[in-house]
């Protein structure tokens, strides 16, 4: 179910109405309440992927109450890796099963090697990335002693499917989501209000902002061969705001549903695109999974505690692993090396924590420096994302050498250049927010300080431009990973 | 098992907060739905006094130049089906009186995969954009799938924001064209010809419009000529030869009915430069096909 469709416009008041209203006296039937419509929502999409979810809510789950009653850490060891194993099993066997089986026949074939393998046809099943890495967090958690395992079951199953994040994050760890579910909920007006902003902002990013872009980004992507360097340009940096405006409207959507309902999810963007370095853009950006690599493979792997090598070595690590997270195809791997190569002379420098708060804090515009270095990081960013959006390698390849032509100084020439402009503006007003914002936890959350009359007219604005470009509903990038 | 009180008041807060917030939204819309709906259903088309009128697709759009002709006006647009050219031609009547009127009739005109511009997400948002004043999309055949929830969408969006002033997005006019290239042929047949990869026949949904169109022409008076513009010889040479033997049959029976047919389809005497595309004339070929047009009217004394 797309948080931007009829079918969820329906579904949303209906489990609210019985979330508040029937079940409002009860924790439990409302975490049962939460689990049924978490399914309902999931099995939209297909309900046969659902006895994975419960597949791993129930490994989970009995994995960490055996962990608590084992004393015997060799015994405790081998729960935790079978956990591990069967969870990132399912993930591989569903994601790179086929990419694997791809590479092996080709290195055969290198060395003249012809073998006949059938390929499958697996679909891969929604959100599985996210709810996996929900999952492994809890059971290595509760491992390190870090977390007592729940004995609640209901609580615990709704605490991995729960709906608003499911699909496309924030991928929230226990220690923070699962006590949510032992308190009572009450529902306070202001924070409902709050969700109520959050989501506004979050679907005139998905809806105005992303899918515009999509537009352009697709219709330069998919014929980059017959455009000039200008063009390609302008392409990523459509791609660039296509993936902000759709992953992070998704996490603002979802952090805000489920203020609805009385939970706070975490933070999962801070303004990325005013990073002025690598490391900074990093820190702001998909903070979930950015904050679950370094917790669990980061700092295991011994972090930055050892010498230069071993920084690089993990830094490295964590990077490719990452690229690799986001899908079966070099493309990804790649950017995932790159922005290490980004980021290794930041490191190497000791200059990684150099940004740590907010650009331009309490000033109006940013110095002329910082305004330098958030052009040079987002452009590299942007070179980064054509291997993101790019098909494989070669269209990569052939896409940044076409940008490095003497066409890349020409004026941008493809269909629809005149509607292109319009979406531009649209990116420069959403700029404005965001920088006007980012000091808070999204970029509308300023306006609440404003005089009713000047915010109720922002809010008509905004759900206007919502309306008026909703009939191009694309489906959110971040589900396919 | 945890018992706690609901917070009503609080509920209530934020239920009143959007309903205050939502009754002048919904007013705001709604008043320019009536406005523009009012507004459509009542809006006239003028054409000024014309004699000939030109109606089709984008073939006759870019083949018929209307400045030739002594008081004509071309209406075309692109990838106009004959359905919606029936209930332009009925919209344009109620206000208009040509004296002789011009369709666009060319193989892919009766082609069924114009069916499916109601459907399929490649066509409808447009068409329904631009016809959405004239439609008549109850009346169509079951047969014919049409996409209502785009149809709403779109009726949605361009009545529901800001008050129009004009809605006749469903007329068109001619358009030059300067530059020629020919080799989309391919592309142009297999999109005319296949739909979904398959060969797709004839439609009898729109030779029934087209007999509507007929019918209609003759209840008004009017003088009605089928015009097929020239193709380029790799165009019409790739039309898959059944299909073809469909539309000269067509023809035929259509002629025996009395029906005026010029068909230049068989462009192979139009060079390359008079193109614009492979199924297009440019302005040079345009200014010919509508002067050869003129003469053919005039020799069978159609026209003075």
């Amino acid at each position: 179910m797309l948080f931007n469709s009829l079918d969820f416009a329906i579904f949303l008041p209906i489990v609210f109405f019985l979330y508040w209203f029937v079940m409002q006296n009860n924790l439990r039937y409302q975490n049962a309440l939460i689990v049924l419509s978490s399914y309902i929502f999931y099995g939209w999409w297909d309900w046969r992927f659902l006895f994975l979810i419960i597949f791993s809510s129930c490994l989970d789950y009995f994995i960490g109450n055996r962990l608590k009653t084992e004393s015997q850490q060799s015994k405790r060891k081998i729960l935790l890796w079978f956990s591990i194993i069967t969870n990132l099993g399912f993930l591989g066997f569903f994601k790179y099963y086929n990419f694997f089986l791809e590479n092996f026949i080709d290195a055969f074939t290198l060395f003249g090697l012809q073998i006949n393998t059938n390929s499958l046809n697996i679909i891969l099943p929604v959100g599985i990335s996210f709810y996996t890495f929900q999952t492994l967090s809890y059971t290595i958690d509760v491992y390190k002693h870090k977390l007592e395992p729940t004995e609640d079951f209901l609580a615990f199953s709704a605490f991995v499917c729960f709906f608003p994040q499911l699909v496309a994050g924030p991928i929230e760890r226990a220690t923070n989501l699962l006590p949510q579910f032992y308190r009572k909920r009450i529902f306070e007006y202001n924070k409902a209000i709050d969700g109520m902003r959050q989501i506004l902002w979050g679907l005139f990013k998905k809806v105005v902002i992303a899918d515009n872009c999509a537009e352009f980004a697709n219709q330069i992507f998919n014929n980059s061969a017959d455009m000039n360097g200008s063009t390609l340009f302008l392409g990523a940096v459509f791609f660039s705001f296509q993936i902000y405006g759709d992953f992070s409207g998704y996490s603002d959507i979802a952090i805000g549903v489920s203020r609805f309902f009385g939970f706070d999810l975490k933070q999962n963007f801070a303004t990325p695109y005013f990073s002025r370095d690598i490391a900074e853009f990093w820190r702001r950006w998909h903070i979930s999974l950015s904050s679950w690599f370094r917790d669990y493979l980061y700092i295991p792997l011994g972090g930055s505690r050892g010498g230069m090598w071993m920084k690089v070595r993990n830094t490295f690590a964590i990077f490719l692993v990452s690229g690799f997270w986001h899908g079966a195809n070099w493309t990804f791997v790649i950017w995932g090396g790159l922005n290490a190569l980004y980021f290794l002379p930041l490191l190497l420098s000791r200059n990684n924590r150099n940004n740590i708060g907010v650009v331009a804090e309490g000033k109006f515009l940013p110095s002329f420096g910082e305004l330098i270095s958030m052009l040079k990081t987002f452009t590299l960013t942007v070179f980064a994302w054509i291997f993101f959006r790019a098909e494989n390698l070669e269209h990569a390849f052939s896409y940044i050498g076409a940008i490095f032509s003497p066409s890349l100084f020409s004026i941008p020439e493809f269909t629809g250049m005149r509607d292109a402009l319009l979406t531009i503006g649209l990116i420069v007003l959403f700029l404005v927010f965001e920088w006007h914002g980012r000091t808070y936890k999204f970029g509308l959350n300023f306006i609440s300080n404003f005089k009713s009359p000047v915010r109720y007219g922002l809010y008509y604005f905004l759900v206007i431009l919502i309306m008026w470009f909703s009939d191009k509903q694309h489906e959110f990038i971040y589900f396919q990973f | 098992m945890n018992s706690f009180t609901f917070n009503f008041n609080e509920m209530k807060k934020l239920f009143i907060k959007l309903v205050f917030f939502l009754i002048p939204l919904c007013l705001y819309l709604s008043a320019n739905l009536c406005y523009n709906y009012d507004r459509y259903r009542n809006e006239s088309v003028n054409l000024g006094p014309i004699e000939d009128l030109i109606i089709g697709d984008s073939q006759l759009m870019t083949a018929l130049n209307p400045f030739l002709f002594k008081n004509a006006v071309n209406v075309c647009q692109s990838g106009e089906p004959l359905i919606v050219s029936y209930w332009k031609l009925k919209k344009i009547l109620n206000s208009s009186k040509p004296l002789r009127v011009y369709l666009g009739f060319s193989p892919h005109t009766i082609s069924s995969y114009n069916e499916h511009k109601f459907s399929d997400k490649k066509w409808a948002q447009d068409i329904f954009r631009k016809i959405y004043p004239i439609q008549d999309l109850n009346s169509i055949s079951a047969r014919v799938e049409i996409d209502f929830t785009s149809f709403y969408k779109t009726l949605f969006k361009q009545n529901a924001f800001y008050p129009k002033t004009k809605h006749a997005k469903y007329l068109g006019c001619f358009i030059k064209k300067t530059s020629s290239d020919v080799s989309n042929w391919e592309l142009r047949t297999n999109q005319h010809f296949f739909y979904q990869e398959k060969l797709v026949g004839k439609s009898q949904i729109t030779l029934d419009y087209l007999d509507s169109i007929i019918d209609l022409c003759q209840q008004f008076d009017l003088s009605l000529t089928l015009l097929g513009s020239p193709l380029h010889r790799n165009y019409y040479s790739n039309i898959p030869q059944s299909f073809l033997i469909d539309y000269k049959v067509t023809k035929a029976e259509l002629e025996q009915r009395g029906v005026c047919i010029i068909d230049k389809s068989d462009g192979s005497s139009y060079s390359d430069s008079l193109f614009y595309d492979s199924n297009h004339l440019n302005q040079m070929g345009a200014n010919r096909f509508t002067t050869e047009v003129l003469k053919l009217l005039i020799s069978q004394g159609k026209f003075n």
